[in-house]
């Protein structure tokens, strides 16, 4: 098999949920000196971009959307156990649910999107106490802070994490997006959030301008 | 009789709001003290009536009565409803090792019971209980992410934990009925993660396995977008639909069976908490107008209320309700 057959049955294996093809072939990727960043970026997250666009055509649902990104961390594993290499991503994204709040498939889903999509995604489950955000940011150097909520009763929290992230206690002040089913474009102004999302692809493409604004903003400050 | 027959009989709009926690905030008890007391239940819903003159009577949301029974951990906030925090039903050994519970002997099942007859003796109002429905209960003890894998990787285990908690959910749901409810909710949030025919088979048959042993009056809740499931959801055999705000329910309410009580929608975050009366006047008015041509309409909000809306808020909401009437050609 050719590279490009390889990584192309590598995204059809994501697709289609078989995650010991995925295996055998992020092995031959490797073995045929196909770098770690090809294999995640042209063969495991194209084919999370394919699962992601049957998401919103309506074709895969929720438990689809989880056992394709399995399949994608069991081939990540691989080619960590096997190369040792760390692949560059897009970003790093620190995402939890806030205080309070135990519900997390909706968070699951966006940071399946999110790793999809490219992003290197520190998830810290779900009732996380509000500093814990900031803290987490500062130490991993995260460009950006994801906070979920699922009840109405628990999302006046985020309010709480964004001013403690913005008070630079914790030094670099990453972007802040919010999102679950209680928040609205409109609440997300009002509590001063850099991004809101109402579903996964959404949040993949609102992290994808943040960083494209924070590169933008480096050139423009470089010049 | 049924619940349209019971809604459209009326000359008014019924108001059917999900509005447990406000009664926290009136008298000041925090969640326990009330889940734990028959007695408190009853001051609860009393003042919850006496406050905004209600057209059906509630004991406090125990959405976690079964995983609290079956000794899932909790967290469990003073002032609002608790959730699970673990999910430790993952395999076929421990479902197995787990025993279906009694709903008059095990965990807070029987004080719950206690606490829906002593509102049944001391209300005339049609008492409604409102409980997790099979599906749900089963991504609670399981968890959500674990239930999706089982569902594409382990189908067999699946419909074990659902035998499992429609049986408890029905054994539970007839308790209720017995104890003198005359309304029965159950609520499946988490159906909305499924597709269409995962629906049919998942939430569907299980919920018609609950509902077609009641008497009551049978309402199914989900929240979020059901404009997928909606057609299947008519077919769960239950007599009213209570759905989310984000659903128009003047555009969907022609493809709703005439016998199916629509029961929605205003949006008790950004309407009921964060607007100023007038605007939730103004935002009841709009939607029982574009409900006006159906008889088989109950005003209600899209979910729980937070615990911190302004009780003027629920008030203006009422009486707009209450002076919206059914038109009688209609009927």
């Amino acid at each position: 098999m050719s590279k490009e057959d390889i990584l192309r049955s590598l995204a059809d294996s994501v697709v289609e949920m078989d995650e010991e093809l995925a295996g055998r072939l992020t092995l031959e990727a490797l073995d045929l000196g196909v770098l770690p960043s090809e294999i995640v970026m042209d063969g495991l997250s194209k084919g999370m971009e394919r699962v992601s666009d049957l998401f919103d055509q309506n074709e895969y649902f929720v438990p689809e959307v989880v056992v394709c990104a399995d399949v994608m961390y069991a081939a990540y594993r691989i080619i960590k156990e096997t190369s040792g290499c760390a692949y560059p991503t897009k970003g790093k994204i620190v995402i939890g649910v806030v205080e309070g709040d135990t519900h997390d498939i909706g968070k699951n889903i966006v940071s399946i999107m999110l790793e999809g999509a490219g992003f290197e995604v520190v998830d810290l489950g779900r009732n996380v106490p509000l500093k814990l955000f900031g803290e987490t940011a500062a130490k991993t150097g995260a460009d950006i802070v994801a906070v979920c909520s699922l009840m109405t009763t628990t999302r006046d929290g985020m309010k709480g994490i964004i001013e403690d992230i913005r008070s630079k206690r914790h030094g670099k002040i990453p972007f802040i997006m919010v999102g679950g089913a209680p928040v609205s474009e409109e609440f997300a102004q009002s509590i001063g959030a850099d991004g809101y999302a109402a579903t996964g692809r959404g949040a993949v493409l609102v992290a994808e301008k943040l960083i494209a604004d924070k590169v933008r903003r480096i050139k423009d400050e470089i010049i | 009789m049924r619940l349209f027959d019971y809604v459209a009989g009326q000359k008014r709009r019924l108001i059917y709001p999900q509005m447990g926690a406000l009664g926290l905030k009136l008298t000041g008890y925090k969640m326990y003290d009330v889940y734990r007391s028959p007695q408190k239940q009853l001051e609860v819903a009393k003042v919850l009536d006496d406050s905004f003159d209600l057209d059906f009577v509630y004991p406090l949301d125990y959405g976690v009565i079964f995983v609290e029974t079956l000794g899932l951990p909790l967290l469990k906030p003073d002032y609002d409803f608790p959730s699970t925090l673990d999910n430790p039903v993952k395999s076929h050994e421990i479902l197995s090792a787990m025993k279906l519970p009694d709903p008059y002997s095990d965990g807070n099942m029987p004080v719950y019971l206690e606490s829906i007859s002593l509102l049944a003796e001391n209300f005339s109002k049609p008492l409604a209980v409102a409980l997790v429905g099979p599906f749900t209960l089963a991504v609670e003890l399981a968890g959500a992410t674990d239930i999706c894998r089982s569902i594409i990787k382990d189908p067999v285990f699946v419909t074990e934990l659902l035998g499992f908690t429609t049986a408890m959910v029905r054994d539970y749901a007839l308790a209720v009925e017995k104890a003198g409810a005359k309304l029965i909710q159950l609520s499946e949030p988490s159906a909305v993660m499924l597709s269409p025919a995962r629906f049919e088979n998942l939430v569907q048959q299980k919920i018609q396995d609950v509902f077609d042993d009641l008497n009551a009056f049978k309402v199914l809740h989900i929240c979020g977008d059901t404009s997928l499931i909606l057609d299947r959801m008519f077919d769960c055999h239950a007599e009213g639909l209570s759905l989310d705000q984000i659903m128009s329910l003047g555009r969907l309410a022609p493809g709703v069976p005439d016998h199916i009580v629509i029961i929605g929608n205003i949006d008790p975050v950004t309407v009921m908490a964060d607007l100023p009366a007038e605007a939730v006047r103004t935002e009841a008015r709009r939607i029982l107008r574009s409900m006006d041509a159906y008889p088989n309409f109950m005003f209600s909000f899209g979910c729980d209320c937070l615990i911190n809306t302004p009780t003027e808020n629920v008030k203006v909401c009422v009486e707009e309700v209450h002076q919206s009437l059914i038109h009688c050609d209609l009927v």
